[in-house]
């Protein structure tokens, strides 16, 4: 698994976060790497715990809110939540990234390359 | 205690492992493998534990600032809103604040411009200017040296890392164009890297081999004349000048924007090429000047000690020449501004009474602004407004006029510098040095500042000690006891004092430059035009020759239409220099020392007395019988002729100009009045006069008198061509007439007394306005008790004469007070007075009889104002 696991890109953390709060869905930190896990398939090789300073930096920004709350399990757990200014990021992110894919990826691609 | 953030980080890190831990075993792991497993996903706890604390701690910082800068916000807000309730006080304080600092700002760009930038040159402080003094023989104390005295300090003063030797060097160019006279300087060779420490901009400077008896003819140009004579070659190679004659090959360039510490500035230079040993035994003649390096941490003091011992020695040696001569040595900065301190120091000093001035007005407009809300601010600290809060509100809002008034007043004071250094006088040394620059500015916005601090604290700590019963109270007394009010009689003994300094100063001044405008010159400067001509020394080497010259082109000039008279003279009066010898009065005992037996020489044609109408007191003057081969004569002045001759009559009597053992006597043959040579304010000094035609000059200065109507410079395109018949060579330059010669040595002294006059009215303004604010608070306060009395039945005029004798309380304490401040300020400004005693008691008395006047003139407004109470509605209304 680790071999075939991708490190990951600066910032990209932080986009995934935006990405897992999406459509008002608030989850803990704990849950936001079970959705990475699950949606990027294990691809990604992910150190939990830096999960936690993007956490703080992103609600410092203001893109994201947080609040104590009960887990499932009802253990006291930190609740994270997108604000307006962070839906708006996570739009304006993903375009960026799109763009930025493609334009690695073609480039990428053999013998099509100029 | 553990700050909570640190209860929450590991809070949220330990329901991260247990979630991960339980999802493990729920996969069927070991419990003890799952948080094992748990704890590597995770990664480095710590440095999560520490990016998250960094994280919280920064957004905390963020927020807080956030709150202060919303904070300023919303104060700057509502200044803006209280200032636009009351635009009267805000106008008057910004534009208090904008003159004074504009005012401030300005003058204070020339003085450090002029006064106190340090010199262009490597380490400024080690340069110092030599000079001979020789007072104790009655000559001048800054006097030029003789070369051998110069080597032996060359030699022998150790406190001297390099000497930086120089002279007058004035050849003029041919070969480009038509003539030019250069202003140039002969140097030594380390006089400009070694002594002021400058660099070449193209090729060298003189090399010890260059500067030597017989050397090379070399030349080093300034940046200018590169540029503009030599078109800016790009090398120097086989580049040659035709100075006086000769050919000299350009070696060097110097470098853009060197300023010449030699006064006048100098298109070239070259080497002084002099041989020491040839001229070790003249010691009696003064064409040298110096300027001296200090040996790395050496003081001044003691070079000057060695110069002392040096002079010492060379008089026991040489007792002939050297009797009664001492060297000396002053910083270079101080020496080039000598003449200009004194004016510009008052100036400074008269402009921080304005700055003080106006920063009183300002406390006094906010005080004054401040008590009418008193009851206000006195509600709102009982209402729970904390003082601190209140303070910075306050502190904001006096902060929007100070800054407004600093920003109008640099803006003014960036308009003002360019004006001053347009107005200042020509002679003002280093005004090329004069700009609003970046310290400058730095010294304003500091002085904005303090005013800030000063006028939003004053009042800021009197409002925020306000209790509020007694506040309601004087609320509805009308509060004319109160300590505000106290304060602000206070705040107007002292601007009153302020202008009582400024006025009578400044009437001082008005009333030395009436004294110097009227001074007896000893000269007609009327219709009177001049020009000075350099006889090149390589041309006219022959003594025979330069007298001829001058006796063919005087009466060529003489006859030209519109010319009356025309002479000639080796030092103009006013032009700034003149030489001097020893003397001695022929049949008596050689002086003693200490005795003077110093004179200025002249050496005139014999139309000059005419042309410039000296005036002869007794005996003939000097005229064409006096040749060459005539019995040698001198014209003296009046002092020499009362030193030395007192209650005699000197024409007859005969003075020995030369040295010991080898006479040279020339018969007196009359006596003319004292001339002022240096300046409108020069003391009298004995004085001679020399035929030219005996002692032929080798430069001179054409005066011309024209017919009166004529304007006097029409003549010089005819004297112009006069002299090229003559000989083409030689250049006419300093055209000038001589009444603008006088107007500018005035226009020193004028622009003093104008500047501080324009102070004074300044001031004059400001403290109106502050005792108008008294008045007026003090009216308004006590309409109460002015209704009473008009209900008693006081007349108009009662209620109005009270008015304007209670206001004259704190002027008349600020007069005397004011007197003792103007009585220092006399005594700093004796040296530029004229004519007056600083004690001058008819400028006192205008002074105070101004400052009562406008006195009671702010008074009156108020004052007529309360003699037109309703009384009945005042009452009423309470």
């Amino acid at each position: 698994m680790t071999d075939a696991s991708l490190t990951l890109l600066k910032g990209t953390v932080d986009l995934l976060i935006l990405a897992a709060l999406a459509d008002d869905v608030e989850r803990h930190g704990y849950g936001i790497a079970e959705w990475i896990g699950a949606s990027t398939g294990g691809d990604l090789l992910l150190e939990e715990g830096t999960l936690y300073p993007a956490l703080h930096r992103l609600r410092r920004k203001g893109l994201i809110d947080a609040r104590w709350g009960t887990s499932e399990n009802n253990r006291r757990a930190r609740f994270y939540r997108l604000t307006d200014k962070g839906r708006k990021a996570r739009e304006t992110g993903r375009a960026q990234w799109e763009r930025y894919a493609r334009a690695v990826s073609s480039a990428l691609r053999p013998g099509e390359a100029g | 205690m553990i700050p909570p953030q640190d209860d929450e980080i590991r809070a949220e890190i330990e329901f991260h492992l247990a979630a991960r831990a339980e999802s493990l075993m729920a996969e069927g792991w070991a419990e003890e493998d799952a948080w094992r497993e748990a704890r590597r996903r995770f990664g480095n706890r710590e440095r999560v534990r520490t990016d998250m604390e960094r994280e919280i701690q920064l957004g905390r910082w963020l927020m807080g600032w956030r709150r202060i800068m919303d904070g300023l916000a919303m104060d700057l807000r509502v200044g803006l809103r209280r200032w636009r309730r009351d635009p009267v006080t805000a106008v008057l304080a910004v534009l208090t604040l904008a003159l004074g600092i504009g005012a401030s700002t300005a003058i204070f760009s020339l003085v450090y411009g002029v006064l106190l930038r340090p010199l262009p040159y490597t380490e400024p402080d080690e340069l110092a200017a030599l000079w001979v003094d020789v007072t104790e023989r009655g000559g001048p104390d800054r006097e030029w040296f003789s070369f051998a005295n110069l080597h032996d300090i060359r030699e022998q003063v150790s406190g001297f890392q390099e000497v930086g030797v120089y002279s007058g060097w004035g050849p003029v160019l041919t070969g480009r164009g038509s003539p030019v006279q250069l202003a140039g300087a002969a140097i030594s060779a380390g006089f400009l890297d070694e002594v002021l420490g400058v660099e070449p901009a193209r090729g060298r400077f003189f090399t010890d081999a260059e500067d030597v008896a017989d050397g090379p003819a070399v030349v080093v140009v300034s940046h200018p004349f590169w540029r503009e004579t030599l078109g800016a070659p790009a090398s120097l190679d086989g580049v040659d000048l035709t100075l006086s004659g000769l050919t000299f090959r350009v070696i060097g360039v110097l470098p853009e924007g060197f300023r010449s510490p030699v006064q006048g500035g100098s298109d070239v230079w070259r080497p002084i090429q002099v041989d020491p040993v040839a001229v070790a035994d003249l010691r009696g003649n003064f064409s040298w000047r110096a300027i001296a390096r200090l040996a790395p941490g050496v003081p001044l003091d003691r070079a000057r000690s060695e110069l002392a011992a040096l002079a010492a020695r060379l008089q026991v040696t040489y007792p002939e020449s050297n009797t009664g001569m001492a060297f000396t040595a002053t910083d270079l900065r101080s020496d080039l501004v000598a003449n200009a301190r004194t004016g510009l120091l008052l100036l400074l000093g008269m402009v921080g009474l304005v700055l003080l001035m106006a920063s009183v007005n300002v406390a006094n407009l906010l005080v004054a602004r401040n008590s009418r809300r008193q009851a206000t601010f006195a509600i709102r600290a009982a209402l729970g407004s904390g003082r601190g809060r209140q303070l910075r509100q306050l502190f904001v809002e006096t902060l929007i006029p100070a800054l407004a008034g600093g920003a109008l007043g640099l803006l003014l004071a960036a308009w003002g510098t360019g004006i001053l250094v347009a107005l200042a006088p020509a002679g003002t040394p280093r005004l090329d040095a004069v700009e609003t620059d970046l310290r400058v500015l730095l010294a304003g916005l500091s002085v904005t500042a303090a005013v800030a601090l000063f006028t939003g604290l004053l009042p800021g700590l009197g409002a925020a000690r306000t209790d509020l019963r007694s506040a309601l109270a004087t609320q509805n007394r009308g509060g004319s006891g109160s300590a505000g009010s106290r304060l602000r009689q206070g705040l107007v003994v002292v601007q009153v004092s302020l202008a009582v300094a400024l006025l009578t100063t400044a009437s001082l001044l008005a009333r030395s430059l009436t004294q110097l405008q009227t001074v007896d010159l000893g000269y007609e400067p009327e219709s009177v035009t001049t020009f000075f001509l350099g006889l090149p020394g390589e041309a006219y080497q022959d003594r025979q020759a330069r007298a001829a010259f001058l006796t063919e082109l005087e009466p060529r000039l003489a006859a030209l239409p519109g010319v009356e008279a025309a002479g000639s003279v080796s030092s103009l009066p006013l032009a700034g220099f003149d030489e001097d010898t020893d003397f001695n009065v022929d049949g008596r005992p050689p002086p003693e020392p200490g005795e003077p037996r110093a004179a200025w020489v002249r050496r005139i044609t014999p139309g000059y007395t005419r042309a410039m109408g000296l005036t002869l007191v007794t005996g003939r003057a000097i005229d064409e019988r006096d040749q060459a081969g005539t019995p040698r004569v001198v014209l003296v002045n009046e002092t020499l002729a009362e030193r030395y001759f007192p209650g005699a009559n000197p024409v007859g009597q005969r003075l020995d100009f030369g040295a010991p053992g080898n006479p040279l006597p020339f018969e007196i043959v009359g006596v003319v009045r004292n001339v002022r040579q240096f300046g409108v304010r020069d003391d009298w000094r004995s004085a001679v006069y020399l035929a030219n035609a005996q002692f032929p000059a080798f430069s001179s200065f054409f005066t011309l008198k024209v017919a009166p109507g004529l304007e006097p410079t029409s003549v010089i395109p005819a004297a112009r061509a006069a002299v090229a018949e003559l000989d083409p060579g030689l250049a006419v330059t300093g055209v000038q007439t001589m009444q603008a010669l006088v107007d500018e040595r005035l226009g020193s002294e004028r622009f003093l007394a104008w500047l501080l006059g324009g102070f004074a009215a300044l001031a004059l303004l400001l403290a109106s306005i502050g005792l108008y604010g008294v008045v007026n608070h003090a009216v308004t306060s006590r309409l109460r008790e002015v209704a009473v009395r008009v209900a008693m039945g006081a007349g108009a005029s009662e209620i109005r004469r009270r008015v304007v004798a209670r206001s004259l309380g704190p002027v008349a304490s600020g007069l005397v007070v004011g007197a003792v401040v103007a009585w220092f300020a006399a005594r700093a400004a004796e040296s530029v007075l004229y004519g007056v005693s600083p004690a001058d008691p008819v400028s006192f008395a205008v002074t105070a009889a101004i400052l009562m006047i406008v006195a009671v003139a702010a008074a009156t407004g108020p004052a007529i104002r309360a003699s037109r109470v309703p009384p009945m509605r005042i009452l009423r209304d309470e």
